[in-house]
């Protein structure tokens, strides 16, 4: 773990902590699954979800240590989170993530099809009597099923931000609300991670464009499988690039001039988003006890744009 | 929209004083069986009067948070819509450009009311949990100087 913004939050013994159960977690898995599970935990990820957690809670009781049950409810997102990016990786059909060759590409479809259920079995049973944390995590799992069968179903659409706006909510988004509300037991933070998640969404989109630009190869999976991300809702109100967007099976020249129109939306693309940053900190200020932990996550979250 | 707040204001302060009327035969001193003395001495028709006062004070912030923020969502669209008005893109461009900004206003708008809804809630209750502290307090001095 060497992310700056860990420690910009201050957070990084609760992170260590996450970590090392984590790796027990691994270690204790049946023989039959270590070697996907250890390929899969150990290749360095932003704790982003976690984060929230622990900063949900800080800005409610900014006095108290972050709780071992947190912890653990930290650690259950994580093996959530990672079922979610295997089966996105098997959907996209992705060779590599993190710079690493994907569980799937690895081990094989049926070993990342079982090590997921694996993942989101022992994520239940960590659970244990926490019956609230369990109707969250239930919550989100059929959330997240429904939110990859509409981004599925509507792919190549021409559809407006606000299309996406609701496809993000329910995606990235509901990942983020059930963190908060996984601190917050009141619920009052929900609607605060909706919009973080959102935003953190939103991000990843520009970011993905920003990486065609200088890479010359992010977001090439979410271009040609013709999937609504933030830029491309922007540039398809031009009927030129929504004929494009909508093709069937694009060439490479047609995928090429998609990625310069869904660049050329990228300062649109910011913009909005920092009205998103703006709404997500009007939620913070009314609900929140102390604000400033979540402030500090929305301007860690918002940099990932790369803008 | 004034003339509006101004109604409102008057019917809130017309309802907090006949609340404070009806509910000062059991905030006086001495009130029997009510816990009226509090650990200090002094009387739980205070933490009644200030639950009601403030309540009331955050019922017309509320209200008036609102108005006014409706107001400024009206404005930002009326702005992008006249900004659309003048730009000089094709029709197609710019109708896909209005169906967003007409669904972002009516989303906007109903964020707003929950919002506002959500905050008044929690407001009133931090006030209610304050008014439970107070009257806890309150027979909890009773109770020990009896």
């Amino acid at each position: 773990m060497s992310l700056s913004f860990v420690d910009n939050l201050n957070f990084r013994q609760e992170i260590q902590r996450v970590e090392s159960q984590l790796t027990d977690w691994v270690e204790s898995c049946d023989k039959e699954m270590i070697p996907e599970m250890r390929w899969q935990f150990m290749s360095g990820s932003k704790y982003f979800r976690p984060l929230t957690i622990f900063s949900t809670y800080r800005s409610l009781v900014p006095e108290l240590p972050i709780p071992d049950w947190l912890v653990r409810c930290a650690v259950v997102i994580e093996l959530f989170h990672n079922m979610t990016l295997v089966i996105d990786d098997i959907l996209d059909k992705s060779t590599k993530r993190r710079g690493r060759e994907t569980l799937h590409h690895k081990f094989g479809e049926l070993d990342a099809l079982m090590a997921s259920g694996y993942m989101v079995a022992e994520g239940y049973r960590m659970l244990g009597t926490d019956v609230q944390a369990i109707n969250l995590f239930s919550e989100l799992m059929k959330r997240l099923g429904v939110a990859e069968c509409l981004q599925w179903r509507l792919r190549r659409q021409v559809l407006g931000v606000e299309d996406w706006r609701h496809i993000a909510a329910e995606d990235t988004g509901s990942m983020f609300e059930i963190c908060s509300c996984l601190a917050d037991r009141s619920g009052r933070l929900r609607t605060f991670g909706g919009l973080l998640g959102l935003l953190y969404h939103g991000c990843d989109d520009v970011g993905d464009v920003r990486g065609t630009v200088s890479l010359g190869g992010g977001g090439l999976e979410d271009l040609r499988d013709g999937i609504l991300t933030l830029p491309a809702a922007l540039a398809i109100r031009d009927p030129e690039t929504a004929e494009l967007f909508s093709k069937e099976d694009p060439s490479f020249e047609d995928l090429q001039s998609l990625s310069v129109a869904f660049q050329q939306q990228l300062p649109h693309a910011e913009s909005y988003l920092d009205q998103v940053v703006v709404e997500a900190k009007k939620e913070a200020e009314i609900f929140a006890n102390d604000p400033q932990p979540l402030f500090a996550l929305i301007e860690e979250t918002r940099k990932l744009s790369g803008g | 929209m004034a003339a509006s707040i101004e109604e409102l204001m008057k019917t809130y302060t017309s309802l907090f004083q006949q609340w404070l009327h009806l509910s000062q035969p059991f905030t006086t001193l001495g009130q029997v069986g009510m816990g009226s003395l509090d650990a200090d001495g002094g009387t739980d028709g205070a933490a009644i009067s200030r639950a009601l006062l403030q309540a009331l004070s955050a019922a017309s912030t509320s209200s008036l948070s609102y108005g006014y923020s409706v107001q400024s969502i009206i404005c930002k669209y009326q702005a992008s819509l006249l900004e659309l008005n003048l730009g000089g893109e094709d029709a197609e461009r710019k109708r896909a450009l209005l169906v967003d900004e007409v669904r972002g206003f009516l989303r906007e708008i109903g964020e707003t009311a929950s919002r506002e809804g959500r905050s008044f809630q929690h407001q009133l209750a931090v006030i209610n949990e304050q008014l439970a502290q107070a009257e806890a307090k309150a027979n909890h001095g009773h109770h020990n100087a009896t």
